[in-house]
């Protein structure tokens, strides 16, 4: 009701209600002062509150408020909502003056135009949508994934639908990337460790590798060495075999001297043998004449009695018979010293004869001692030969070692040269790793900007194998 | 067999390898290097010595190969250029007690003969010849205090070829690998745990590195200084040596043992000709070459 009224009819009637309360009240304030104890002085009072009521009425009703007006001013306030926005309002026509034909007339005008201008209106709408649904999404551009945009019955409804269903995904997808991220951060801690070991334990084996290629080179150098020393104690044996071999021809030439010595010495014997019988055969004829000197100077001593008997005519006789006495005892002094010498002869010649054959003797012992000798230095020709064979094998053998630690010790400095390599190789994939290192935590600084709700709210956690797993 | 042929290669390929501008053949190389150090290198080895080489040319900012090598054939084996090639060349392979039926005979005999033998304030004088990076020298100390109780005074002499092998020496540290080869009570006594970046290293106890000298030495070249030793012990050098080079390095040692010393050489590097003035003698297995105490000194 009060709706219907002006503004104006509500200021007067707000005028109106003042006086009358202004006028309520100074009609207490009269009683307060007249001091009124009868409640019947009150009559008066009451009765001009009443009349002031009863005029403020009747002139608001009939005076300030005829239909005129309150068309006009129905008419003022319709257009004046219209003005205002309010495109749904008409003007309530409730009498039928000019002034109500006017509002009927823009009431139609209204019906007629209004539907051109509810376009704006709904633009203005969406816009307000939008405006909301912005605010509310607004907070994804700083990584907030935990927002919800409010799904409205209006247009923006599908688009804040469509919205949340992307929010959702990203938040999946963000949180799929931070799981994988993380486990990307521990792999490559992992890597790190091990690529360390790897480093070290390379570091160490490069070390090695040297320090063993070096003891293999100073083997070969320690082989060679033998090789060499036993291929000259090769020779030297094969010096030994020929030194038997120059022993042994002397030797059997002393033994040829020998016989030649027991042959002239037995030869020797056989002649003296003889001339010991020759001496024999002297003695013999010596005591011959030594009978016949015997004989001779009987008879001269028989010559000289007989002499003697013949008187002076003997005398001469007995001259001649001493002188063959004389001759006969010479002849008998000289062969008993003949025979005296042949028998020192005979003696000496049986001493040559048993001295000859012990020379004999000895002469074979000293040739089979020779030929002792003879046999042992064939013997040592012999072992000189086998020892030369011993020893040439084995600097064949110690050779072919030779030639078998150089080319170890040529593997091993390829190996150490390889295994340096690998040491490089493996610090560099570990200066890679860390560069890895470096790029997930910056991948990690840049995921988890990104806020997400508490973890099992959105329960798709990324579940790819480890990248370090076995294999 | 073959080293006679080799002998008559080394003097026509040397005189070849020396003219100029020609193109440097690997057995010029190996001639000259044998020359220089009496150092032999087998043929499969040459490949190898060629990387060296033109390594150690190329650091010295050369590209002509033939310029390099009369550069190398002027100077004496004792010029730097020569001892930064043999660094190279050099094969630095030792171990604690490498051999450990020497230094068994070694504490065993000869150090307990030497020590009655010497008057009273007789010093000891030990060598290892060719000790490369020192554990040799530090295993005969090792063995030379135990057996004397450190009451008596010895020195240990290092020699080697390499400088670099010398600088190691002198440091006396060692990893964790190198020491594996040192019995326990003496790896107690003689050596001191350090904790490195790299990890644990062992370090020679100053008391027994005071005992040890090292100089470089050249077993071929010697310098005109003649020492005189009570042991030498020359292991693993001979084998990289030429039968010629052999002969003067052993005729060298042999002339440095004092009397009644020895000198022990690595089991199968016995040298073709005795040690001239030295008697061979087998101690615990071990054979050895000594000067007799009565013998006439021999000048060789």
């Amino acid at each position: 009701m009060l709706r219907s009224l002006t503004i104006r009819t509500r200021e007067y009637l707000t005028l109106g209600l003042v006086a009358a309360l202004l006028a309520s009240v100074g009609a207490v304030g009269l009683w307060q002062l007249g001091g009124g104890q009868d409640a019947r002085a009150y009559y008066p009072i009451g009765a001009a509150v009443g009349l002031t009521f009863a005029f403020a009425f009747f002139t608001l009703r009939f005076v300030i408020f005829s239909p005129m007006r309150l068309e006009a001013d129905a008419l003022a306030m319709g257009c004046e909502s219209v003005a205002n926005g309010d495109l749904s309002r008409r003007v309530t026509v409730t009498h039928f003056t000019e002034l109500g034909r006017v509002g009927r007339a823009v009431n139609r005008m209204l019906d007629n135009t209004v539907p051109l201008v509810d376009s704006r209106k709904e633009r203005d709408q969406m816009q307000a949508a939008v405006m909301k649904l912005l605010a509310e999404v607004s907070g994804v551009a700083e990584g907030d994934l935990t927002v919800q945009a409010e799904v409205t019955e209006d247009v923006t409804g599908a688009v804040a639908d469509s919205f949340n269903l992307m929010i959702g995904q990203l938040r999946q997808i963000i949180g799929q990337v931070q799981a994988a991220s993380r486990q990307i951060s521990t792999a490559v801690a992992e890597l790190r460790d091990v690529t360390a070991n790897l480093a070290s334990g390379s570091d160490d084996q490069a070390a090695q590798a040297v320090e063993a290629s070096v003891a293999i080179e100073e083997m070969a150098a320690s082989i060679h060495y033998v090789s060499e020393n036993a291929s000259s104690s090769a020779a030297v044996a094969e010096q030994a075999r020929t030194n038997a071999e120059h022993g042994t021809r002397a030797v059997t030439r002393t033994i040829e001297g020998m016989k030649a010595v027991r042959d002239q010495v037995q030869e020797t014997a056989k002649r003296i043998k003889r001339l010991g019988e020759s001496s024999q055969e002297i003695g013999e004829i010596v005591e011959l004449i030594g009978d016949i000197g015997d004989r001779t100077s009987i008879l001269a001593l028989n010559a000289s009695i007989q002499a003697a008997m013949a008187g002076e005519a003997g005398r001469g006789f007995a001259i001649v018979a001493d002188e063959v006495e004389r001759l006969a005892d010479r002849a008998t002094e000289a062969t008993k010293r003949a025979g005296m010498l042949v028998k020192a002869t005979q003696g000496e010649t049986a001493e040559v004869m048993t001295a000859m054959e012990d020379t004999t003797r000895e002469v074979i012992n000293r040739s089979n001692i020779a030929n002792e000798a003879g046999v042992a230095l064939a013997e040592i020709q012999g072992v000189s030969n086998r020892l030369a064979e011993l020893l040439q094998a084995i600097s064949d053998a110690a050779q072919q070692q030779a030639r078998g630690s150089e080319q170890v010790a040529k593997s091993m400095n390829e190996m150490s040269a390889v295994t340096r390599n690998t040491a490089s190789g493996t610090k560099q994939t570990a200066a890679a790793i860390n560069s890895l290192g470096l790029l997930v935590d910056n991948l990690n600084a840049i995921v988890t900007r990104f806020k997400l709700p508490p973890a099992g709210v959105e329960a798709t956690p990324f579940t790819q194998p480890r990248l370090v797993a076995a294999r | 067999m073959s080293k006679p042929a080799s002998g008559m290669r080394i003097v026509t390929a040397a005189d070849g390898g020396a003219r100029a501008d020609a193109d440097v053949t690997p057995q010029a190389w190996h001639d000259l290097i044998l020359r220089r150090c009496g150092l032999i290198f087998r043929h499969v080895r040459m490949p190898d010595v060629m990387g060296l080489v033109h390594g150690q040319m190329r650091a010295r900012g050369m590209s002509n190969e033939a310029a390099y090598f009369q550069l190398l054939a002027k100077q004496p084996g004792s010029s730097v250029e020569w001892e930064t090639l043999i660094e190279r060349l050099t094969n630095h392979e030792t171990s604690f007690f490498r051999h450990p039926p020497t230094f068994d005979a070694l504490r065993t005999h000869i150090l307990p003969e030497l020590r009655a033998a010497k008057p009273q304030s007789g010093r000891l004088s030990l060598w290892s010849a060719g000790c490369s990076t020192g554990q040799e020298a530090y295993s005969i100390a090792m063995c030379a205090v135990d057996e004397a109780g450190a009451l008596r005074d010895f020195a240990v002499w290092g020699g080697d070829i390499s400088h670099q092998a010398i600088k190691t020496a002198r440091q006396g540290r060692y990893g964790p690998r190198a020491i594996a080869a040192v019995p326990e009570p003496y790896r107690q006594r003689f050596l001191r745990a350090v904790a490195t970046p790299s990890g644990t290293e062992y370090e020679i106890i100053d008391e027994l590195r005071s005992r040890v000298r090292f100089m470089t030495t050249n077993l071929v070249e010697p310098d005109g200084f003649r020492p005189s030793h009570d042991v030498i012990f020359c292991h693993n050098v001979l084998i990289y040596f030429s039968p010629a080079a052999v002969s003067r390095a052993v005729s060298w040692l042999a002339s440095c043992v004092a009397q009644g010393g020895y000198l022990l050489l690595g089991p199968g590097e016995a040298p073709h000709d005795r040690p001239p003035g030295l008697e061979p003698v087998i101690l615990n297995g071990v054979r050895a070459f000594q000067r007799r105490a009565r013998s006439i000194e021999g000048r060789s």
